[in-house]
């Protein structure tokens, strides 16, 4: 259990920044995930943290402990930063059977013999393994694999536990019972754990705080709701939240003493913008489609459209709503019986929607 | 920067892989590198019994001389030209008649429903795993005329016809015995080609209407060409580097190659001519994989573009089939069981060329040294020879010690090669690991020569050891090896070693409990082509043996040259069966398929 924090760590592969001056600081106790599209640099800043690349500049402090820094030449070794790491393959040794993979780090620290069997078996237990200890990895399903790496970090009781994507090898299914039990997991033992993922929905339900990168570039580090509903910029705006948000390309303008935007055929009110110089400059709306209702009868407030097409998705409805030239989603909660090339009107909460100014930052 | 900032930035980067990686490519520099350079000064310098046939000059002194004999001087067309000429119709016609025997064969195992393709596929690699030069004496032993040594051969004997010298010697047996010795690498590569070209890009060619025939001429073949050039020009650079072959078909007709020219100049004190011929077989060889890189480099990808295998695309040898298989067998069992069962009935005459029955004796083999009867050589039968017993007992120790060296080498380099991808480091090594394989045999044994001859600073001179002989085929076998290693560690993700680094433990101990465990399979049937190898190599290990390091395979030049032919066959029934043995307990045991190293 220990505070994990990041200064100004730049990682170069060649000519490429994979990593650009990121300054994080991961608190003690916490899930904090690290998302973004595959080549954004997650990977390779959880593999600096474990030690197994190398910054090209830049500082890593692990507690009270500088595990890295490359003006001042510290070092640390991954083996002595007492942490796990979770590879997204698993990485069991197939020559070894479960009880010897679980129990090597300990052997590594040449623990006696029955300390190693008791806590072996104890953490085997814990995760419900422990009838599989004689087997060899690739007489276990992938979850019972997935459950095998885990034990094997858990039994040297790190104070940071570091997964890499753990859950992308397993189906549907057993992936959102593994989401439950990590969870789980991270209150049970208290332990910090960093959590790589591209997949914002894992972020979303499993996290304390989630960072986003992009490019190598941290975009905002929040609690998983406040990225939600207050996305900092366009890009975090557009890859969370499923189905997408919708963007429309408009232009600020003057309204009493605040702005507004004009998007294509929507117009909002935007009260909290009050820097009227900004008038005039380009901007996007954002707005998620469970933000906007629909109703067959033309409304005061509401926008005219026509239904492009209905996708019934089970507890919902994704209605794609043709507004002038631009096509938005709109979720609904129950059937309306929705036709195709039906007129419709759209009914937007003013407070619920996000504008973003031409460098795609968050206004107001 | 400050020394604690430098000192941090050493530590971090002097990885174990690093260091290794360095350790390897200083080692093979030494071994590759060192010896040609060695072997180029070499050329221009005055050896102490030259001095005689260059006047007025000093041991030690430069001269130009060498290079001027051999291509300028009156003996220029005996000592170079003559040579070279026939080294190059030797070896063209050598390579192109094996890829066309390989090539045949394997499309009729790989794309015709002729039966016992298995038993075909086995019996075809068994003249490449005999020594080279096994087809020669068999063919000396069956077609010998009275030129040599009196006798003559089995033919002679049952027929009573004398044939001609052309027929007997020269350039066309040894065409058609080296050819037969390298024909299996043909067929394996184009079995392999063929196996890889998608079954799709011929049944789509079929839908279009194309006939079998026009699918085989535009489809098919075009996709291998490629692999058969580069079969043909491999094939043509080993031929450039064999000794046994020419040695003893060429030598009585006074017919020499290069490699048998290099041989005579060192044994006859003319290093410096000799040398350069050595470098010209290197240049030789470098130019031939030079070519094989560049003219088929960018044609050669595709055929490795693999979808599945079509079992459906077989052709139908129809009414064909018998014949053609029977004529298939004949020849296999021309090329496998008859050359040997020939060494053997030549081993049991006491009286060379007499093969009658009742002249059949055990004398060469368990005989007690006797100059009264069979040969009046006065040398014991080879069982109880006790050099032909050292010669051999030195054989399996550099066989063993080989295979080990280049089984730890070749899993080394695969490990630093795949672990430091992408870097210079792993491009350098993984370069200098291959190019023993461009170095014709002979010409690299004799560059190691020209380096371990005398002792140069802490090394001393390895002249007369074994250690010499480990390190000549080591080096020379590597290629096989490091491949070997590089496609085993690509099977291992990296995280399995990160995995146990992040547990704490040491580079030692990965290696030990991880990396070594996971290799161990491929590890050892990575063992059997370099003992193979090691135990059959003569032209490499030729001017590196001395008196106490005799090989097995060198010792037999001794009794050939005195026309002591059953003790030389009695020799090579055991090598043979000592190597048929060996692979056959080695397949049986971990299921090692030799066919898929020697590929390489």
């Amino acid at each position: 259990m220990a505070e994990i924090v990041l200064r100004n760590v730049t990682k170069k592969f060649g000519s490429v920044n994979a990593v650009d001056n990121l300054s994080l600081s991961i608190k003690e106790g916490s899930f904090t995930t690290l998302l973004g599209p595959s080549g954004c640099g997650k990977t390779t800043t959880l593999r600096m943290i474990a030690g197994l690349e190398h910054p090209t500049s830049g500082e890593i402090w692990i507690g009270d402990t500088c595990v890295f820094s490359a003006e001042k030449g510290h070092y640390l070794p991954p083996g002595k930063r007492n942490l796990g790491l979770v590879f997204q393959s698993y990485a069991l040794w197939p020559h070894m059977t479960v009880f010897e993979n679980i129990a090597f780090g300990l052997r590594v620290q040449k623990r006696d013999a029955g300390e190693i069997q008791k806590t072996t078996s104890d953490v085997a237990r814990t995760l419900r393994i422990d009838d599989l200890l004689d087997r060899y990895p690739s007489e276990l399903s992938g979850g019972q694999q997935q459950r095998v790496a885990i034990a094997r970090v858990l039994v040297m009781k790190p104070q940071v536990m570091l997964l890499d994507e753990p859950l992308s090898n397993l189906d549907a299914k057993l992936r959102m019972d593994m989401r439950s039990e990590l969870k789980r997991l991270h209150s049970e033992t208290g332990s910090t754990i960093v959590y790589v993922t591209h997949d914002q929905l894992e972020a979303l339900t499993m996290s304390t705080d989630v960072a986003v990168l992009h490019r190598g570039v941290l975009q905002q580090l929040a609690p998983p709701m406040d990225l939600y509903h207050r996305p900092t910029n366009v890009f975090i705006a557009d890859f969370v939240g499923n189905p997408r948000i919708n963007l429309v390309k408009g232009c600020l303008e003057k309204d009493e003493d605040h702005l507004a935007i004009r998007a294509g055929a929507l117009r909002v009110s935007l009260p909290l913008a009050t820097n009227l110089t900004l008038a005039g400059q380009e901007a996007t709306l954002g707005i998620r489609p469970e933000d906007i209702t629909l109703s067959t009868t033309p409304t005061s407030e509401g926008f005219s459209g026509t239904v492009y097409s209905v996708l019934p998705a089970g507890s919902e409805w994704y209605v794609r709503v043709m507004v002038g030239n631009d096509l938005l989603t709109v979720t609904e909660y129950e059937d309306m019986g929705l036709v195709n090339d039906q007129a419709i009107w759209l009914n937007i909460q003013p407070n619920r929607a996000k504008c973003f100014d031409n460098n795609g930052d968050l206004m107001g | 920067m400050n020394p604690q900032v430098f000192f941090g930035r050493v530590r971090r980067n002097a990885t174990p892989h690093a260091i290794l990686s360095a350790l390897l490519i200083l080692c093979l520099l030494y071994l590759v590198v060192v010896p040609l350079a060695v072997m180029v000064r070499e050329t221009f310098v005055v050896h102490p019994m030259e001095r005689f046939q260059i006047p007025g000059t000093m041991p030690g002194d430069f001269t130009l001389s060498h290079w001027k004999k051999m291509f300028t001087g009156s003996s220029a067309v005996s000592f170079l030209y003559k040579p070279l000429l026939n080294t190059l119709i030797m070896s063209a016609c050598m390579s192109i008649l094996a890829i066309l025997i390989g090539g045949l064969l394997a499309w009729l195992v790989v794309r015709t429903d002729i039966p016992c393709k298995k038993f075909i596929s086995n019996l075809a690699i068994v003249p490449y795993i005999m020594p080279s030069w096994t087809m020669s004496l068999a063919w000396i032993t069956l077609f010998k005329n009275p030129r040599i040594g009196g006798s003559v051969g089995l033919f002679q004997y049952l027929t009573g016809v004398t044939l001609p010298d052309w027929f007997s010697y020269g350039m066309l047996p040894i065409v058609i015995t080296m050819a037969v010795h390298y024909f299996p690498f043909g067929f394996m590569l184009i079995s392999s080609a063929l196996q890889n070209v998608d079954s799709q890009l011929e049944e789509s060619a079929e839908l279009l209407g194309a006939s079998r025939p026009y699918v085989l001429r535009k489809v098919v073949f075009p996709l291998v060409m490629p692999a058969v050039l580069s079969t043909v020009l491999l094939t043509f650079s080993r031929g450039l580097g064999t000794f046994g072959t020419p040695s003893f078909l060429g030598g009585p007709v006074r017919l020499y190659v290069l490699s048998t020219m290099l041989h005579a100049n060192l044994v006859g004190q003319r290093p410096g001519i000799a040398y350069v011929v050595a470098l010209l077989m290197i240049l030789m060889g470098g130019l031939v994989l030079y070519m094989d890189s560049k003219l088929l480099g960018a044609r050669k990808s595709y055929v490795t573009i693999s979808g599945k295998s079509g079992k459906s695309g077989l052709v139908s040898l129809g009414r064909a089939m018998w014949p053609v298989t029977v004529l298939v067998m004949v020849f296999l069992v021309c090329v496998t069981f008859i050359p040997f069962g020939l060494l053997a009935i030549d081993s049991l005459t006491l009286i060379p060329g007499d093969y009658s029955l009742s002249k059949m004796t055990l004398h060469y083999w368990i005989g007690p040294p006797d100059i009264s009867i069979g040969l009046r050589a006065g040398e014991a039968g080879i069982l109880r020879n006790p050099e032909i017993l050292r010669a051999l007992g030195n054989s399996l120790r550099l066989g063993v010690l080989t295979a080990l060296v280049c089984g730890v080498l070749g899993m080394l380099i695969g490990y630093t090669v795949v672990r430091m991808r992408g870097t210079k480091f792993a491009g350098i090594l993984d370069q200098l690991s291959f190019m023993p394989y461009l170095m014709p045999s002979i010409a690299f044994g004799s560059a190691l020569l020209a380096l371990f001859a005398v002792g140069r600073g802490p090394i001393p001179s390895l002249y007369g050891t074994l250690t010499l002989l480990v390190i000549a085929c080591s080096v020379k076998y590597l290629p096989y090896s490091s491949r070997a290693g590089v496609s085993a560690m690509m099977q291992i993700g990296p995280e399995l070693e990160e995995a146990a680094t992040m547990a704490g433990a040491s580079w030692l101990k990965r290696m030990t409990r991880v990396i070594v465990p996971l290799q161990k399979s491929s590890f050892f049937s990575g063992l059997l082509l370099p003992f193979i190898s090691a135990m059959r190599e003569l032209s490499l290990v030729v001017l590196l043996v001395s008196p106490g390091t005799q090989l097995a395979t060198s010792v037999t030049l001794k009794f050939t040259d005195k026309g002591w032919y059953p003790y030389t066959n009695a020799v090579m029934v055991l090598i043979v069966i000592a190597v048929l043995f060996t692979t056959w307990i080695s397949r049986k045991l971990l299921g090692t398929d030799l066919a898929k190293g020697i590929g390489g």
